[in-house]
C-alpha cells in the first residue's frame, strides 16, 4: 500500500498540471475577450469556431525539461530559439495568425489554442527557469494547510508547481469563467495601459522579475502554511490579470 | 498494480475536489448577496475588498489556525438554549460579531476605521452571516444527547459524520454539478417581498428563526447510520429545500447588513 501511495505522489507531483483550474483558465480568456478591439472581434470568433470542426489531437511531447518552460538568462531576458519554449511557441502561433491568409484552418485553430495554452503557462511563476537558480526549475515544499497538528510527512508534499497552478485557485469552487473575468476586472481594471505595453519577449523578462521574487522567499523542502498561500493570492491574481490583458493586446496585434 | 496505481491516482484528484465543497455554499452565499448589492454598497465593497463578496467567502476557515486570527476560530456557530436564544458563551459564536461589525460600521462608523479594519470586518461578515445559516453550526444546549457529536449517515457505504454532510449535501445531493451563478439563475427568484420579509429584523431575530427551523434537520431529516440513497423521498426534498432557503436568507441577509452599512 505505501508503495502505491509513493507512486501516487511521485506522479501527481510531476503530473501536476501546470495550467491553473480549467475555470480560471477560460476565466483569463473571458477577460481577454472583453478587451478584443471591435475590428477583430469578428475574426477571433470566425477563427475559435474552427474548432468544432477541427478538434483537439493529443500530441506527444518531448522528453525534454526545457518543453513547455519559459527559459530566461541571468539577466531576466528570454533570447532562446528552442521550440518547446513558451515563448517561441507564442511568437511561432502569432506568425500563423498574423499570416493566417496563408495558413489552413487547422493550422489557425491550432495556432490559437497554442497562444491560450502557452499564455497561461507564461504567467505561471513556477514554469519560468532563471539561469544559475536551480530551484526554479522545481522542487518540492512541506505544507500545512491548517486544520490539524503539522505533520510534514509524504502527504504533506506539494510541487512549487502545485502551488502555482491548481492550488492557487482550487479553493475558488462553484467559480465560473465569468466570475473569475469580474474579479480581475475589478482588482486589476485600471491596470491595462501597463501590463499590455511591450512585446513577448518583454512580457516573459517581467515574468522573470515576478519569478525571481517568489524565488527570493521559497526554499526546497520548506514547510509552507496555509497564511503564505493566503499571501501570495494578490500574485496570482495579477498574474492571471497580465495573462488576460496580455493575451488581448497580442490577438489585436496579429488579428488586425 | 498499474490498474491500482491509476485508480488511486484518480482518487488523490477527486478527493481534493471534495475537500472544497463547503467552501462552494459559502462563495454561493456571496455571490448571491452580491446580486442584491445596492449601487453605493457595490462601490464600497470592490474599492476595500478590490474583489467581490465571493472572493473572499472563505477566507475564515482559511486563517482559523493561524495565530493572528485564532480567536475568530469560535465565531463559525451558533448554540441555542431550549426558547431558541442563542447562547453567548463569552462572544464564542457568530451573532455576537455579526451585530459588534455591523454596530461598528454601520451609520458613518466604517469611516472612523482603517482600511485594513474594513477589510477584515467585512471577511468576517461574509463568511458569518453564511456559517448562520448552515444547518450544521446551529447546536441546542437543551439537548441532551447532542446529535453532531454522535452520529454518521452512510454515502455509498462510507460513513459520512453529520456534520460534514450538511455543509457538502447541497452540492454533493441536490443540485449535482451547480456553479455560484447556476444557484442566482434558477432559486435568486423571490420576490421583493419575500426579501424583505427575510431581511426584516435583527441579527438575534435572524438567529431565533434559525434557532427554530433548524431543529428539523437537526432531529428528524437525517436518520443515523442508514444510507443517504435509501432516505425517505420526502426527508431528501425536504432537506434540499431547507438547504436553498439558507442560502437564500445568508445571501440576502448578508446583502442587506452591507447595503445599510455603506448607505451613508
Amino acid at each position: 500500500m505505501k508503495k502505491i501511495f509513493m507512486i501516487v505522489a511521485l506522479v501527481a507531483i510531476v503530473f501536476s498540471a501546470q495550467a491553473w483550474t480549467r475555470e480560471a483558465d477560460h476565466g483569463t480568456r473571458v477577460f481577454a475577450r472583453e478587451h478584443l478591439d471591435a475590428s477583430v472581434v469578428k475574426e477571433y470568433t470566425r477563427i475559435l469556431r474552427l474548432g468544432k470542426k477541427y478538434p483537439r489531437e493529443k500530441v506527444a511531447t518531448p522528453q525534454d525539461e526545457r518543453w513547455g518552460r519559459v527559459s530566461l538568462g541571468t539577466d531576466l531576458r528570454s533570447t532562446t530559439t528552442y521550440e518547446g519554449d513558451v515563448v517561441v511557441q507564442i511568437e511561432r502561433a502569432a506568425d500563423v495568425l498574423r499570416n493566417r491568409a496563408d495558413h489552413s484552418e487547422k493550422e489557425q485553430i491550432e495556432a490559437l489554442r497554442s497562444i491560450f495554452s502557452n499564455m497561461i503557462l507564461l504567467h505561471n511563476i513556477s514554469c519560468v527557469s532563471i539561469e544559475g537558480v536551480v530551484k526554479s526549475k522545481g522542487f518540492k515544499v512541506y505544507t500545512h494547510w491548517g486544520e490539524s497538528e503539522p505533520k510534514f510527512d509524504k502527504r504533506s508534499i506539494r510541487s512549487w508547481a502545485q502551488i502555482w497552478g491548481r492550488n492557487a485557485t482550487l479553493g475558488f469552487y462553484g467559480f465560473t469563467p465569468e466570475m473569475f473575468a469580474e474579479e480581475l476586472r475589478i482588482s486589476h481594471g485600471t491596470d491595462k495601459e501597463s501590463f499590455s505595453a511591450g512585446t513577448i519577449r518583454d512580457w516573459a523578462a517581467d515574468m522573470g522579475k515576478e519569478a525571481a521574487a517568489q524565488l527570493e522567499w521559497a526554499e526546497p523542502d520548506m514547510k509552507l502554511y496555509k497564511m503564505k498561500l493566503i499571501d501570495i493570492e494578490p500574485v496570482h491574481n495579477r498574474l492571471m490579470a497580465k495573462a488576460g490583458f496580455r493575451l488581448a493586446a497580442l490577438l489585436n496585434e496579429v488579428l488586425k | 498494480m498499474k490498474v491500482r496505481a491509476l485508480i488511486a491516482l484518480c482518487l488523490a484528484f477527486v478527493a481534493t475536489e471534495a475537500m472544497a465543497w463547503s467552501a462552494h455554499t459559502h462563495i454561493t452565499i456571496g455571490h448571491i448577496a452580491e446580486q442584491h448589492l445596492s449601487t453605493e454598497a457595490k462601490a464600497k465593497t470592490h474599492h476595500y475588498l478590490r474583489h467581490t463578496l465571493a472572493y473572499y467567502a472563505v477566507w475564515q476557515d482559511d486563517v482559523a489556525f493561524s495565530k493572528e486570527y485564532a480567536e475568530t476560530r469560535y465565531w463559525h456557530g451558533v448554540r441555542y438554549d431550549a426558547k431558541n436564544r442563542y447562547q453567548y458563551r463569552e462572544g464564542r459564536n457568530a451573532i455576537t460579531h455579526i451585530i459588534r461589525i455591523w454596530d461598528e460600521m454601520k451609520d458613518g462608523g466604517y469611516k472612523k476605521l482603517t482600511d485594513s479594519a474594513i477589510v477584515v470586518n467585512l471577511k468576517l461578515l461574509i463568511h458569518m452571516v453564511g456559517d448562520m445559516h448552515c444547518p450544521s453550526h446551529n447546536y441546542y444546549d437543551d439537548d441532551p444527547n447532542p446529535r453532531y457529536k454522535r452520529y454518521s449517515i452512510l454515502v455509498n457505504g462510507k460513513k459520512v459524520h453529520w456534520h460534514k454532510f450538511w455543509d457538502r449535501s447541497a452540492v454533493q445531493f441536490f443540485h449535482k454539478g451547480w456553479s455560484s451563478q447556476d444557484y442566482v439563475k434558477n432559486i435568486d427568484n423571490l420576490t421583493e417581498k419575500q426579501i424583505a420579509k427575510i431581511v426584516k429584523g435583527t441579527p438575534e431575530q435572524w438567529a431565533k428563526q434559525n434557532g427554530r427551523d433548524m431543529r428539523e434537520p437537526y432531529r428528524t431529516l437525517l436518520i443515523p447510520h442508514v444510507e443517504f440513497s435509501d432516505m425517505p423521498e420526502e426527508n431528501k426534498q425536504r432537506m434540499c429545500e431547507i438547504v436553498d432557503l439558507q442560502i437564500l436568507r445568508g445571501g440576502y441577509r448578508l446583502a442587506h447588513i452591507i447595503n445599510d452599512i455603506f448607505k451613508y
